[in-house]
């Protein structure tokens, strides 16, 4: 052997020095998210743990876990934590399911077809989220355009009231986060070779088949990050409940403001806040953990 | 013939029973015997397990396929053979249901297989990628198409998978995923999951172009054992001419969307027909002559000041032109002036040359050697006595009458190569 094969120890500062440039690379994010999430964060949790005292940040130094107490041995909350859970998953069920079928059809096509689905795809973005909603609001009003629509033709029995339903809400929050999910549900199902979809069929499967056991399995990474931005940001909508449902809508990002700012309770607040911020991180865990067992994510890679 | 024997050899492992397809009779396919099941094996050789008849394909109104006719005989195993946009692949993809031909039929064991799904054809694929699943295990990958059929249950899988993987040389990488194999063993793989639900016709698209000189040689000898002891019916399709003709039963050499020659490999080397398939199939020096004398069924030739006397093919004419080709191995060099041996007889001609490179090789040397107005290439063995010629030193150039090929096609003609 040569030496010019081995690593001698004069071969290892030019390693290091690339170590350190990598961090100088990171140190802008790692600034922005210390100064601007870490901190407010705990903040936030040192607040949740101070008893309230008429002022908004609540009496400083002490510690209580009065505001949990509150929150957690109250049947109002916990139905306002389930409601708001129960929107994020139903507005993601939705959103990925149309989101699958959209960007799968998006990633099969080329052409002019290709760019009317991704301009309509992406134009929701564009709009002004409250012009958006506010849209929203007219077609779905008792005398608004579906449901004079819809009585005209006899399918129901309007005027309803839709506006304040959960049903409204999903279909809003699903309308409002699908471009999310449709970008990235179309680049990961444009990573599926496909030959490995020619293989499957020519090996006998139906479309069906090779749904579930090629697709599927392949383009989950892109389905569990879209799961996870839908769910998240609907879990924390705020205008949607107000302005589709109203200031008495009960989900929890109402009630935090009107703690917040209207009682003037931060302490409360934040509680809630933290314990969203929990659920949200343990359903997304739950569910990541789920897919990557079902997939056996991390034992293979893409050849 | 291959196929009846291997037919006998491999009935014992067809285990699947043939779907219910509503496909038509065809009606250019012959007599209705061809769509009995194969239980009659002495007419097994003669029928066809894929007809292409008058196939044509274009994209994008660029004619890739025109008017193309192929038949595979049972157990034949058969190479599409051509340069890149011949449409090779364009046929194998509409074979396998990929495609849609513009118009023709394409019939699977004597049934229009036009508007089958390829999920219906019974086929098996090996893609230019493997296009392994990564996501499953070795023994899962190779299982997929029985499991898509809802055939057998666990223990028969896990048997059928273990046979494959001794079939293919690959035992007891069951559990292994597809990323933590080499090339050449994700290859095999994909030949066992193209092979365990034992397809009527084996597609096999550009398999070995991913792997290694080395490894690619293994695998041709590879292919051939399997297909010899499976006897599967194969339509490989590649552009390198070795692949072909170790591997073949016959070739067919494609250009422009159409099959320019098929036959057995030797029979393409040894009478190539047109220049293309000459210098395609093999290496040559394709040379243009004038013809000046014809008789007793030998012609006199003249390529500039070269002359030559080799066997007159049927369509020369005394003044007319005729393309011949001389393959590099079978011409011989000498040194000048030295006299021809005994075999005056078998020499057709002898040019005098000059050396103008020389190319080592080891086993050979390739002399490339002008003479005349034209470039010859030879290829030598190198010799007991250890002549070996200079550049720029004259010698002769030896041509043995049987070395001399009549090509007939005059629209291509090209002094030298």
């Amino acid at each position: 052997m040569t030496s010019a094969g081995g690593v001698l120890p004069g071969e290892t500062p030019p390693r290091r020095r690339l170590r350190l440039g990598w961090f100088a690379f990171l140190a802008p994010l790692l600034f922005l998210l210390v100064v601007f999430f870490v901190i407010p964060l705990i903040d936030l949790l040192s607040v949740s743990f101070a008893p309230f005292t008429g002022g908004p940040r609540g009496e400083a130094g002490e510690f209580t876990l009065a505001n949990y107490a509150k929150i957690l041995g109250d049947p109002f909350y916990l139905q306002m934590m389930w409601n708001s859970v129960q929107l994020g998953v139903y507005s993601t069920v939705f959103a990925l399911l149309i989101g699958y079928a959209v960007a799968f059809y998006l990633s099969r096509t080329s052409g002019w077809e290709r760019t009317l689905i991704s301009v309509a795809c992406i134009l929701p973005i564009f709009v002004n989220v409250i012009v958006g909603i506010l849209g929203w609001y007219i077609l779905l009003l008792p005398f608004g355009v579906f449901q004079q629509a819809l009585t005209a033709l006899g399918l129901i029995d309007g005027p309803l009231r839709w506006l304040r339903s959960f049903w409204a809400l999903v279909a809003v929050l699903t309308w409002e986060h699908l471009p999310f999910a449709i970008l990235i549900l179309v680049s990961s199902l444009q990573h599926v070779p496909a030959d490995k979809i020619a293989a499957a069929r020519i090996a006998g499967a139906s479309n069906f088949q090779i749904l579930r056991t090629v697709l599927l399995p392949l383009t989950m990474p892109g389905i569990v990050a879209s799961a996870i931005l839908v769910f998240s940001l609907s879990v924390s909508s705020y205008l949607v409940p107000i302005l589709i449902a109203g200031p008495r809508a009960q989900v929890i990002p109402l009630s935090i403001f009107s703690f917040a700012s209207e009682l003037l309770n931060w302490p409360m607040a934040s509680a809630l806040a933290f314990l969203l911020l929990i659920v949200v991180a343990v359903i997304t865990y739950a569910f990541i953990a789920l897919t990557n067992r079902l997939t056996r994510r991390g034992e293979w890679e893409m050849v | 013939m291959p196929s009846t024997k291997t037919a006998a050899l491999r009935s014992p492992l067809t285990g699947l029973a043939r779907p219910d397809t509503q496909a038509r009779q065809a009606p250019g396919a012959g007599a209705p015997a061809l769509n009995e099941p194969r239980s009659s094996a002495p007419e097994a050789a003669a029928r066809p397990i894929l007809r292409m008849h008058n196939v044509s394909k274009s994209f994008q109104a660029l004619p890739v396929l025109k008017d193309l006719n192929l038949q595979i005989a049972e157990g034949e195993f058969l190479t599409l053979l051509g340069p890149s946009g011949c449409g090779k692949s364009t046929s194998l993809n509409i074979v396998a249901g990929l495609l849609a031909p513009d118009t023709g039929t394409v019939c699977l064991r004597g049934i229009i297989a036009n508007d089958l799904p390829p999920q219906r054809r019974r086929l098996g694929m090996v893609f230019q990628s493997w296009a392994l699943f990564p996501h499953m295990s070795v023994a899962d990958n190779i299982a997929y198409g029985l499991r898509m059929a809802g055939t057998g249950d666990k223990t028969t899988l896990r048997r059928r998978v273990g046979e494959m993987l001794d079939l293919v040389r690959l035992p007891g990488t069951e559990t292994k995923f597809p990323s933590q194999l080499s090339g050449g063993m994700q290859q095999r793989v994909a030949l066992a999951r193209a092979l365990v639900t034992e397809p009527d016709l084996l597609l096999l698209d550009e398999p070995l172009s991913n792997l290694d000189a080395a490894l690619r040689k293994e695998m041709q000898v590879e292919l051939k054992r399997i297909h010899e002891r499976l006897g599967v019916t194969t339509l490989l399709v590649t552009h390198s001419q070795e692949e072909a003709l170790v591997m073949s039963d016959r070739i067919a050499v494609m250009r422009g969307g159409r099959i320019e020659r098929i036959d057995t490999p030797m029979n393409v080397y040894a009478d190539p027909r047109t220049s293309f398939v000459c210098t395609f199939v093999g290496d040559a020096n394709v040379l243009t002559a004038r013809v000046e004398a014809l008789s007793a069924g030998e012609a006199k030739l003249a390529i500039g000041p070269l002359s030559l006397v080799a066997p007159a093919a049927p369509w020369w004419r005394e003044g007319g032109e005729a393309v011949i080709a001389l393959r590099p191995e079978s011409l011989a060099i000498a040194a000048a002036g030295s006299q021809p041996g005994g075999a005056d007889a078998a020499e057709a001609g002898r040019w005098s040359a000059k050396v103008t490179d020389r190319i080592f090789k080891g086993s050979s040397i390739t002399y490339e050697l002008s003479a005349g107005d034209a470039q010859i290439h030879l290829l030598a063995l190198p010799q007991p006595d250890g002549r070996v010629f200079r550049r720029g030193e004259a010698a002769e150039i030896v041509v043995p009458k049987a070395s001399v090929i009549a090509l007939n096609a005059p629209e291509e003609t090209e002094a030298g190569t």
